[in-house]
C-alpha cells in the first residue's frame, strides 16, 4: 500500500498557522512577564488577532481551497465564519483586559486558552472532514471547560466548569458514536464522500436502514448539546452564570458560530440526501428552544442567568435559520441559500449586541460587587443615562426592535421562515421573540422606573478605558447594523454562494 | 427644499432630542422646556407648506424623497404624504406643540428625559405617517412604542408600570404578526410581481390583486392583528383604559390624538389597497367588531367612575366609528372615517388636556369628587362643554361631519350596519352629558373644589387652536375633505376593483334593498 | 330682499357672540337688550321677505352660501331656501321668538345667569332659522340638533337643581334617540334619490316606490316623533317645565316642539308616495292627542297642564298631516304658537307673580285662586288664549282645528276623528279648569306672599296683547273660509302634489288640492254639521269645567274618590316614566354595569391571564431547571468550598439527572422519527 504524501498548503491554512504561531509567542512571552504586567499579554493576544483578522480578511473571496487531502477547506463561508470568532475575541480581549485583574485571574493562560479555543474553532470552520471538524471540536472545548472554571477562588465557576467538562465529555461521546456509525454505512468521513455516498440506489439502501437514522439522531444529539439546544441545554446556564463574565460573551458567541459552522458543513453537505429526516428532528428543537428559553428567562432575578437563558432562546431563532433554508418541493428537497446566510447575519448581529450586553455587565462590575443582579440596576437610568441608554440599545437589539442589528437580523430570519411557507414555526418565534420584551424591559424598567435603594451600593462604572471605548464601538455598531445592514448582508450572501 | 421637507420634519425633533441629551444640564428645565417648545413650534412652522402647498387633485404621493437605503433587499428611505397622511402629519405637528406645553407643570421631575421622550416620539409618528415604504413605515411604527413606554412608565400614576409593560407588550404582539404579514406581501412580491426585490408601497400596490385569496386571507389576520390593537377595536382593547389612565397628560393626548391613528391609518393604507379581496372578504367580520366597539365602549364608558377611564373607553367607541366607515368601503365612508380620525385627535386630545388640567389642581380624577363646576370655573367649563359636543358629534362641530359621513357610508354599503351604529350615537350623548351633569352641575359642595382656579392664559392658549380646529372643521370642512378626498377615491377605487367574486353575498345587501326601495327607472 | 336671507341667522348669532364672549364681563345687564334686538332684526328682515313673499313674486328661491360637505357623489351645501312654507315658519319663529326675547328681559331680571340665558336664547333663534331655513335636510339636522342642545342647555339653565339637570339631559337624550331615525330616513333618502336638498330630491320624489317611501316616512316620522313629542318619545317634554317658563313658551310650545310637524310638511312629497307611513302618523297623532289630554285633565302644576296641553296639540298637527291635510297642520302649527305662546307667558307672568311664595307653591294651582283682579291683563289675555284653543269661534284654534277634524273624518279616517273630537273636549275642559282654578275662587297662595302679587311689567304683559291679538285674528284671517283659506292658496306651491291613487291617504291628497282650487269649504250638510259639533265640544268642554271648578267644587273629588283607580293612573301619568325606568333605564343601566365588570375581568382577564399563564410556566420551567441545574449551584454556594465535596456532591445525582434529561431528549427526537 503506497503511502501517499497528503498535499498541504500552509497558505491555505494560513490563519490557522498563523494563530499558532500567536499561541507560541504569547506562551514564551508570559513566561518573561511579572504578574503586574500580564495585562500585557492580553494586549499582546489583542495585536496577534488583529493581525490574524487581517489574515482571514486577505482570504476572503479567494475561492474554495482544499487542503490536507480535503480535510481542509478555505472558502468565503470559513472566512465569515472566522472573522466572526476573530472580531469576538478581539473584543473579549478588550473586556477581560481589565476584568481579570479585578477578578485576580490576570494569567497569560487565560489568554493563551482563549486562544487555543479560537484554535479550535477556527479548524472547525474550515472542518470538511468529520475527523477535522470532531478535532476542532474538542480543541475549543477543552479549552473553554478551563476558561468556565478560570476563577479558582469561586466555587461557582469552578463547578460550572467542572460540570460543563463531564456533559461535554459525554456528548463528545455521543457525537463521536454518531460519526463511527456513519462512518460504518458509508465509509467515509469526508462530508463530500459521505454525500455521495449517500445519492443515488445505493444511497437510499443506507437511508432506510434504522442505524443511519440512528446516528443522525446522534449527530443532532451531540451538536444540540453544543449548541444549548432544549432539552440539550442544562448544562448552559450553570456555566454562563459560573464562568467569568467575558468568557461567558465570548462562548455565547464565538462557540455557537463555530459549532453552526460545523453544523451547517455537515447536515447541508454530508446529509442533504436526509433532509427530510434531520429538518423534522430540528424543527421539534427549535420551537421548544425558543419557547423554553424566552419563558425561563422570565423568572430569573439574575441578569446573566437571564441572559444565559436569552441566549438559549437565541440559538433556537438561529436554527430557525437553518431548519427553514429547507423547502421540501414535491418531495424534493431544495436548499434556500437566504436561510444560511440570514443565519450568518444574525450571528453578527448577536455578536455585537450579546457582547455589549455582557459588556454592561463587565462595566458595572467591581471586586466587592458583581453587580449581576437584576436589584443591583435599579436606578441607573436616572443616574447614568448614557450608560442605561446603552443597554436599552443592547436590550432593544435583542428584543429585535428596530432600527438596531437585532430586528434586521430577526426579519431575515423570519422572512426565509416566511418565503419557504414555515408559517407556524414563523408565528410561533415571533411570539417567542415578543415575550423575550418582557424580561428584557424589566430591566430597563428597574433601570428607568424603580428609585435606587437605600441601602445599595453606590454606581460606580469601570473606569477603564478598553471597557468604555468597546462598549461605546459595540452600542454604535447595533445600531449602525439596524440602519445600514447591506454590506454584511452582502458578506452573508456571498458567503454562502459557493456553499450549496 | 420640496424634496427634503418631510425628512427635514421627520427628523427635526430627533436632532432637538439629541441637543437636549448632550447640551442641556438636568436642573435647567426652563431652558428645555423653551427648547423643545421651539423645536415643536419650528416643526410646525416646516409642516406648514404641506397644507398650503399640497396639491388637492393629485392622488399619489407628494413632497417625495426616495433615497435607496439597504438595496440589497429593495428597501429605500421613501417619505411623501398623499391626501389620507398629510392632514395626520399636521395634527401631528399640532398635537406635538401642545402637548409639550400642557407638561410645563404637569411634569416636574427628570424633566430633561421627559421633554427628549416627547421629542423621540414626534420623529416617530410624524415617520409612520410619511413612510412610504413598508420596511420604514415598521421601523418607525415600532419606535414609537419605546419613548411612549417610557412616558407612561415614568410619569405615569399609580399603575404605571403594569399600564406601560402592558401597552408595550400588547401592542408589540399584533405588530410582530404584522410584520410576519410584510414579510409575506413582500415575498409574494418577489413570485408574483415584477420579481425584483422591494417594499415599496407603490409598487406593492399593483401586486396586491394578484394575491390568492386564501393566502391575502391570512395577510390580511396578520395586519389586522396588528393594527386592530393599535385601533383598538374590540376585544384588543384592554390596553388602552389602562394607559390612558396611567399616562401622563401628554401622554393621553398623544396616544388618543395620534397613536391610535396609527392603527386607523394603517388600515386605510395597507390593508384595504394591498388586499382589497381579503378586504372585501372580511367586512362583515371587520363591521360586526366596529359595532360592537362603538356600543360596547359606550356602554362601559358609561360605567366608569374616572374621568379619564370614562375618555379612554368613549375612544373605544369613536374608533369604531372610524373602522365601521373604514370597512363600508365606499368613497363617503372611508372619507369620513379619514375626517374623524382627524376629528377624534382634536376632540378626545382636547378631552383629555382638560381632565388634565383640573387633575393637576385637585389630583383626583373621580367624577363623584365634582359638581357643581360650572360656576366655579366658567371658562373651563364652556370649553369643556364645546369639546363634549364636538366629541358627540353635534352638527357645527367637527365631529359631525366625519360620523355623519361615517353614517353614510355604513347605510350605503348596507342599512343594518348604520341602523345598529346609531344605537352608538345615541348612547356617546348619555355618557357625556351625565358626565358633564355630574361634573359640572348641581351644586358645589365640595370645598376642596371651591378653590378651583379657572383656566390660565397658557391653558387657554394650548386649548385654543383645538377649538378652533373644532369650529372650522364642522362649519366649514371643505378644505380638509379636498384634501383627503382624491387619494381616498383612489384607495376605494383600488379595494373595489378588485372585487372577488365570492364576496358578492356581502356586497349585494345595499344593492339588493336597493333595487327593491329604488325607482322603476331612477 | 330675499336675497338678503342669510342675514336673519346673522343676527342671533352676532348677538351669541357678543353675550358669549362677553356677557359675563361687560355686557351683563344689556345683555337682554342685545338679545332682543338681534332677534328683532332678524324678524324685521323676515318681515320683508314675507311680505315679498305674500305680495310679491311667490316661488321659490335658493340662496347658495357655500359648499359644505362632499364626499364623492355625496354634496351637501349650505344654502337657504325661501319658500311659503318656510315663509310661515319664520314669520313664526322670528315673531314669537322676538317677542318671547322682549318678555325675557322682564322676566329674568336680576338672574345672575342673565348674559348667559340670552346667549342660549340667541343661539336657539339661530338654530331655529337654519332649520327652517335650510334648503336641505342636512341643514336641517343642524338646525334640528342645535335647537336640541339649546332646549337641552336651557332646560337645565338653573343647574343647580337636580331635576332641571336631569330633565335637560333627558331631553337631550330622547332627542337623540329620534335623531338616530332621522340620520337613517336621511341615509335613505340620499340612497334612494341620489341628494338631500329638497328640490332634487322632491324632483325624483315621484319615482321612489311605496315601500321606499314608508321606509323613508317611518324612520323620519321617529326623528319627528323626538322632537315633537309624540308617543312613544313625548316623556322629555313635560319634564322640560324645569326650564325658565319664557323657554317653555317659545321652545316647548311655539316653535322647537314644532320641528317635526315643519319636517313631515316639509317631506310632503315623498310621504304621498308612501301612505303606509301616513296612516301611522295619523293613529299616532290622534292617540297622543287624547292621550296627553287625559293626562292634562288632572294635572295640578300650571306649566305641566300646558305642557301636556302641548303634546296633545301636537298630536292634533300630526294627525292633520297623517290624513294629508299638510296645510291644516302647518296652519294650526301657526295659530298653536300664538295662543300657546301666550298661554305659557301667562303662566310665566302668574308664576313671576308669585314670586315669593314657597319654592313649590309657585307653579302649583291648588294654591292660587283669584288672581283675576290682582292681575287682569294677564287674566283677559290668558282667557283669549284659553278660548282660542278651546276651539271657539272666530278665535284662531277654531279654524284650524276645525279643518283637521273635518279632514279626518271626510278622508275615512273615522276613528282618528273621534279620537280627536274627545281630545278636544278635554283640552276646553281642562283649559278652563286651569283659568277657574287659578284666576277664579277664593284666593289659596301663601299668606306671606299675596301682598307680593302684582301685574307683570309692561316688557311682560306687551307681548301678551299682542299674542293675545294674534290669537284672535290669527285664524279667521289666513284660514277662511275652512279649508279654502289664503294660508292654503300660499302654502300649495310647497306641499305635496300628485298622487299615487287607490289609498286613503291619496285621496286625502287630492281632496285637500281640490278644495283648495275650488277656493270654498267642502260645503255640504256633513260639514256644516261637523262645524256645528266642533263648536258644541268647545262650549261643552268650557261649561263642564264651569259646572266642577266654580259651580259646584265637590265634584272633582267626588269623582276622584269614585274612580280611584283612574284617577291615580291619570295622575300618574299613566306610569309611563315608571315603566321605561324599569323596561329602558334600568335594564341599560345593569348591562353597563356588567359589560364593565365583563370587560374587565374577561377581556381584560384573558390578556392578563395569558401572561399570568406565561409567568407560572416560566416559574415552572425554572423549577424544573433548578430540581436538576440550580440545586447543584446553590447546594454548592451554601454548602462547601472543597472540591472534592462538590466532586461527591455532583456524583450523588445531578449529572445523572443532566444525563437523563439529555438521553430523554434522544428517545424523544427516535420517537418522533418512529411515530410519525
Amino acid at each position: 500500500m503506497p503511502l501517499v504524501i497528503p498535499d498541504i498548503s500552509l497558505s491555505i491554512a494560513a490563519p490557522e498557522v498563523g494563530l499558532a504561531i500567536l499561541i507560541c509567542v504569547v506562551v514564551v512571552a508570559d513566561l518573561f512577564t511579572s504578574m503586574e504586567n500580564k495585562a500585557g499579554m492580553g494586549i499582546l493576544s489583542l495585536a496577534g488577532v488583529a493581525i490574524l483578522g487581517l489574515i482571514v480578511l486577505f482570504q476572503w473571496g479567494g475561492g474554495v481551497r482544499t487542503t490536507f487531502s480535503g480535510f481542509y477547506i478555505a472558502d468565503n463561508f470559513s472566512s465569515f465564519v472566522k472573522m466572526v470568532v476573530v472580531v469576538t475575541t478581539a473584543f473579549t480581549i478588550l473586556l477581560s483586559l481589565q476584568y481579570a485583574k479585578m477578578e485576580k485571574i490576570n494569567y497569560g493562560e487565560f489568554y493563551v486558552m482563549i486562544l487555543f479555543a479560537v484554535f479550535g474553532m477556527l479548524v472547525m470552520a474550515s472542518g470538511n472532514d468529520l475527523i477535522s471538524i470532531y478535532l476542532g471540536l474538542e480543541t475549543m472545548s477543552i479549552s473553554s471547560y478551563v476558561l468556565v472554571s478560570f476563577i479558582r477562588h469561586d466555587p461557582l465557576s469552578r463547578e460550572a466548569g467542572l460540570k460543563y467538562f463531564l456533559m461535554g465529555a459525554f456528548t463528545s461521546g455521543i457525537l463521536l458514536y454518531g460519526i463511527a456509525l456513519t462512518y460504518g454505512l458509508t465509509g467515509a468521513t469526508s462530508l463530500t464522500e459521505i454525500a455521495k455516498a449517500l445519492s443515488g440506489l445505493q444511497g437510499a439502501a443506507i437511508i432506510a436502514d434504522p442505524v443511519m437514522v440512528f446516528s443522525l439522531i446522534l449527530f443532532v444529539a451531540g451538536f444540540g448539546f453544543k449548541l444549548a439546544l432544549v432539552p440539550f441545554h442544562m448544562w448552559l446556564p450553570d456555566a454562563y452564570t459560573g464562568a467569568p463574565t467575558s468568557i461567558t460573551a465570548f462562548m455565547s458567541v464565538a462557540v455557537k458560530m463555530a459549532t453552526l459552522a460545523a453544523v451547517i458543513r455537515v447536515f447541508f453537505i454530508a446529509f442533504p440526501a436526509l433532509a427530510g429526516k434531520w429538518n423534522l428532528l430540528l424543527w421539534l428543537l427549535t420551537v421548544f428552544t425558543m419557547v423554553w428559553g424566552n419563558v425561563a428567562a422570565i423568572a430569573q432575578t439574575n441578569l446573566k442567568r437571564m441572559l444565559a437563558y436569552s441566549s438559549i432562546a437565541h440559538a433556537g431563532y438561529i436554527m430557525l435559520g437553518i431548519v427553514t433554508t429547507t423547502k421540501i418541493v414535491g418531495g424534493k428537497v431544495v436548499f434556500t441559500p437566504d436561510g444560511i446566510s440570514a443565519v450568518l447575519f444574525y450571528l453578527v448581529a448577536y455578536m455585537v449586541t450579546n457582547l455589549g450586553a455582557f459588556g454592561m455587565l463587565i462595566y458595572l462590575c467591581r471586586e466587592d460587587f458583581r453587580g449581576d443582579n437584576i436589584e443591583d440596576w435599579r436606578g441607573i437610568g436616572q443616574d447614568h443615562p448614557w450608560a442605561g441608554m446603552a443597554f436599552v440599545v443592547f436590550f432593544l437589539s435583542l428584543g429585535g426592535f428596530p432600527p438596531t442589528a437585532g430586528f434586521v437580523g430577526k426579519l431575515f430570519l423570519f422572512g426565509t421562515a416566511i418565503q419557504n411557507e414555515y408559517y407556524w414555526l414563523a408565528v410561533i418565534g415571533i411570539l417567542a421573540s415578543a415575550v423575550s420584551i418582557y424580561y428584557y424591559f424589566r430591566v430597563v424598567m428597574v433601570m428607568y422606573m424603580e428609585p435606587r435603594g437605600e441601602s445599595q451600593p453606590a454606581i460606580e462604572f469601570s473606569k477603564a478605558p478598553s471597557i468604555f471605548v468597546a462598549l461605546l464601538v459595540l452600542v454604535l455598531a447595533t445600531i449602525y447594523l439596524g440602519l445600514f445592514p447591506g454590506s454584511i448582508i452582502a458578506a452573508a450572501k456571498s458567503s454562502v454562494a459557493g456553499l450549496l | 427644499m420640496e424634496n427634503y421637507l418631510l425628512t427635514l420634519i421627520t427628523f427635526i425633533p430627533l436632532a432637538g432630542a439629541v441637543i437636549v441629551m448632550l447640551f442641556f444640564k438636568k436642573e435647567q428645565t426652563v431652558a428645555i422646556k423653551s427648547f423643545a417648545t421651539a423645536v415643536t413650534i419650528v416643526d410646525f412652522l416646516l409642516s406648514i407648506p404641506l397644507w398650503t402647498r399640497f396639491d388637492t387633485s393629485e392622488a399619489g404621493f407628494q413632497f417625495v424623497q426616495k433615497v435607496s437605503w439597504i438595496p440589497t433587499i429593495g428597501v429605500s428611505y421613501f417619505v411623501g404624504v398623499d391626501g389620507i397622511s398629510v392632514l395626520l402629519v399636521l395634527l401631528t405637528t399640532i398635537t406635538m406643540i401642545v402637548s409639550t406645553v400642557c407638561s410645563f407643570s404637569a411634569i416636574v421631575d427628570r424633566e430633561k428625559e421627559y421633554y427628549v421622550c416627547l421629542l423621540l416620539m414626534s420623529t416617530g409618528m410624524l415617520g409612520t405617517f410619511m413612510a412610504v415604504d413598508i420596511f420604514l413605515f415598521y421601523v418607525f411604527f415600532e419606535i414609537t412604542l419605546v419613548p411612549m413606554y417610557f412616558l407612561i412608565g415614568i410619569w405615569g400614576g399609580s399603575r404605571k408600570l403594569y399600564a406601560a409593560i402592558k401597552f408595550f407588550l400588547y401592542t408589540l404582539f399584533g405588530s410582530v404578526l404584522m410584520l410576519l404579514g410584510i414579510l409575506a406581501l413582500y415575498f409574494v412580491n418577489l413570485k408574483l410581481g415584477t420579481g425584483t426585490p422591494t417594499f415599496d408601497l407603490t409598487e406593492l400596490y399593483a401586486v396586491g390583486p394578484k394575491i390568492p385569496i386564501g393566502l391575502q386571507s391570512w395577510i390580511f389576520l396578520a395586519f389586522f392583528v396588528g393594527f386592530a390593537i393599535k385601533v383598538p377595536m374590540f376585544p384588543f382593547h384592554t390596553w388602552l383604559p389602562d394607559a390612558h389612565v396611567e399616562a401622563p397628560t401628554a401622554g393621553s393626548v398623544i396616544l388618543a390624538g395620534i397613536l391610535l391613528k396609527m392603527g386607523t391609518y394603517g388600515f386605510v393604507r395597507f390593508v384595504l389597497p394591498l388586499l382589497p379581496q381579503a378586504s372585501q372578504l372580511f367586512v362583515p367580520f371587520m363591521v360586526l367588531l366596529s359595532i360592537i366597539g362603538i356600543i360596547y365602549g359606550a356602554l362601559v364608558a358609561m360605567a366608569q367612575t374616572d374621568v379619564k377611564k370614562l375618555v379612554a373607553y368613549s375612544s373605544v367607541s369613536h374608533l369604531g366609528f372610524v373602522m365601521l366607515g373604514v370597512f363600508a368601503l365606499n368613497q363617503q365612508g372611508v372619507l369620513g372615517g379619514q375626517l374623524q380620525m382627524i376629528n377624534h385627535g382634536i376632540s378626545t386630545g382636547a378631552l383629555f388636556l382638560l381632565v388634565g388640567i383640573i387633575y393637576e389642581r385637585r389630583h383626583t380624577r373621580q367624577i363623584s369628587d365634582f359638581g357643581g363646576l360650572s360656576t366655579q370655573v366658567p371658562i373651563y367649563s364652556t370649553i369643556f362643554a364645546v369639546t363634549m359636543l364636538s366629541s358627540i358629534g353635534l352638527p357645527g362641530l367637527n365631529g359631525f361631519v366625519g360620523e355623519f359621513l361615517i353614517l353614510v357610508g355604513a347605510f350605503k354599503a348596507s342599512y343594518v350596519y348604520a341602523a345598529f351604529a346609531v344605537i352608538g350615537i345615541v348612547l356617546g350623548a348619555a355618557y357625556m352629558l351625565w358626565l358633564f351633569q355630574r361634573m359640572f352641575f348641581g351644586t358645589l359642595d365640595n370645598p376642596e373644589n371651591q378653590k378651583l382656579t379657572d383656566c390660565n392664559t397658557r391653558e387657554i392658549l394650548y386649548l385654543l387652536p383645538m377649538v378652533v380646529l373644532m369650529f372650522w372643521i364642522g362649519l366649514y370642512p371643505r378644505p380638509f375633505l379636498a384634501r383627503m378626498e382624491v387619494s381616498v377615491g383612489k384607495v376605494v377605487k383600488m379595494v373595489n376593483v378588485a372585487a372577488a367574486p365570492q364576496n358578492n353575498k356581502a356586497a349585494s345587501l345595499p344593492v339588493e334593498l336597493r333595487s327593491r326601495l329604488k325607482a322603476k327607472n331612477f | 330682499m330675499i336675497k338678503l336671507a342669510w342675514l336673519i341667522p346673522l343676527f342671533p348669532a352676532l348677538g351669541v357672540v357678543i353675550n358669549g364672549f362677553f356677557g359675563s364681563r361687560y355686557t351683563r345687564d344689556k345683555a337682554g337688550h342685545i338679545a332682543a334686538l338681534m332677534a328683532g332684526l332678524s324678524f324685521l328682515v323676515v318681515l320683508g321677505i314675507a311680505f315679498e313673499m305674500i305680495f310679491g313674486s311667490g316661488g321659490k328661491h335658493t340662496i347658495h352660501l357655500w359648499d359644505w360637505i362632499s364626499a364623492g357623489k355625496f354634496s351637501v351645501s349650505v344654502a337657504f331656501l325661501i319658500d311659503p312654507l318656510s315663509t310661515i315658519m319664520l314669520l313664526v319663529v322670528s315673531g314669537v321668538g322676538f317677542l318671547v326675547h322682549v318678555y325675557s328681559v322682564g322676566y329674568l331680571h336680576g338672574d345672575p345667569g342673565y348674559p348667559r340665558f340670552f346667549t342660549y336664547l340667541n343661539l336657539f333663534m339661530l338654530s331655529m332659522f337654519l332649520l327652517v331655513l335650510g334648503d336641505n335636510y342636512l341643514l336641517m339636522f343642524v338646525g334640528w340638533e342645535g335647537v336640541g342642545l339649546c332646549s337641552y342647555l336651557l332646560i337645565g339653565f338653573w343647574y343647580e337643581k337636580q331635576s332641571a339637570s336631569d330633565a335637560g339631559k333627558k331631553a337631550f337624550i330622547v332627542n337623540r334617540i329620534g335623531d338616530a331615525g332621522f340620520l337613517l330616513g336621511m341615509f335613505m333618502i340620499w340612497v334612494l334619490t341620489g341628494s338631500l336638498t329638497y328640490l332634487e330630491v322632491f324632483h325624483v320624489a315621484p319615482n321612489i316606490t311605496e315601500a321606499g317611501a314608508t321606509a323613508i316616512g317611518l324612520l323620519l316620522f321617529i326623528g319627528a316623533a323626538g322632537k315633537s313629542a309624540q308617543i312613544p318619545l313625548y316623556v322629555w317634554l313635560p319634564d322640560a317645565m324645569e326650564g325658565p317658563t319664557p323657554v317653555s313658551a317659545l321652545i316647548h310650545a311655539a316653535t322647537m316642539v314644532t320641528a317635526g310637524v315643519y319636517m313631515v310638511a316639509r317631506t310632503s312629497p315623498i310621504y304621498v308616495m308612501g301612505p303606509g307611513a301616513l296612516e301611522v302618523i295619523a293613529l299616532v297623532g290622534a292617540v297622543t292627542a287624547i292621550f296627553a289630554a287625559s293626562i292634562g285633565l288632572v294635572q295640578n302644576d300650571i306649566k305641566r297642564v300646558l305642557a301636556y296641553s302641548t303634546v296633545s296639540q301636537l298630536g292634533f298637527m300630526f294627525m292633520a298631516l297623517g290624513v294629508g291635510a299638510f296645510g291644516a297642520g302647518i296652519f294650526h302649527l301657526m295659530t298653536h304658537a300664538f295662543f300657546k305662546g301666550l298661554l305659557f307667558l301667562g303662566s310665566g307672568s302668574v308664576i313671576h307673580a308669585l314670586h315669593h311664595a314657597p319654592e313649590d307653591q309657585q307653579q302649583d294651582m291648588r294654591y292660587m285662586g283669584g288672581l283675576r283682579s290682582k292681575m287682569p291683563i294677564t287674566y283677559w289675555t290668558f282667557v283669549i288664549g284659553a278660548v282660542a284653543i278651546a276651539g271657539v269661534p272666530p278665535l284662531a284654534g277654531f279654524w284650524s282645528k276645525d279643518e283637521i277634524l273635518a279632514n279626518a273624518f271626510f278622508t275615512g279616517h273615522h276613528f282618528v276623528w273621534v279620537l280627536g273630537s274627545v281630545a278636544a273636549l278635554m283640552t276646553a275642559f281642562y283649559m278652563f279648569r286651569l283659568i277657574f282654578m287659578t284666576f277664579h275662587g277664593e284666593m289659596r297662595v301663601d299668606h306671606h306672599a299675596r301682598e307680593y302679587i302684582h301685574e307683570s311689567p309692561y316688557s311682560m304683559t306687551v307681548p301678551l296683547m299682542i299674542l293675545a291679538v294674534l290669537s284672535v285674528v290669527g285664524g279667521i284671517i289666513p284660514g277662511f273660509p275652512p279649508e279654502g283659506g289664503w294660508i292654503h292658496t300660499f302654502l300649495a306651491p310647497s306641499l305635496a302634489k300628485g298622487s299615487a291613487g287607490g289609498h286613503a291617504a291619496n285621496e286625502a291628497v287630492q281632496f285637500v288640492r281640490v278644495s283648495a282650487k275650488s277656493g270654498g269649504g267642502h260645503g255640504g250638510p256633513a260639514a256644516v254639521i261637523l262645524i256645528i259639533l266642533a263648536i258644541a265640544i268647545a262650549v261643552g268642554g268650557i261649561a263642564l269645567a264651569w259646572f266642577m271648578y266654580l259651580k259646584n267644587t265637590a265634584v272633582p273629588d267626588g269623582l276622584a274618590s269614585r274612580f280611584p283607580g283612574l284617577h291615580r293612573l291619570l295622575l300618574n301619568k299613566y306610569y309611563i316614566d315608571e315603566i321605561y325606568q324599569a323596561c329602558i333605564v334600568k335594564p341599560i343601566y345593569r348591562l353597563m354595569g356588567s359589560l364593565w365588570s365583563f370587560d374587565a375581568n374577561v377581556v381584560d382577564g384573558s390578556v392578563n391571564g395569558s401572561s399570568l399563564i406565561t409567568l407560572v410556566s416560566s416559574r415552572f420551567s425554572g423549577i424544573f431547571d433548578l430540581k436538576t441545574v440550580d440545586g447543584a449551584v446553590n447546594g454548592v454556594a451554601s454548602v462547601t468550598k472543597f472540591f472534592s465535596q462538590v466532586f461527591k456532591f455532583i456524583q450523588s445525582g445531578m449529572v445523572q439527572n443532566y444525563l437523563f434529561v439529555m438521553l430523554l431528549g434522544v428517545f424523544m427526537m427516535l420517537s418522533a422519527y418512529l411515530f410519525r
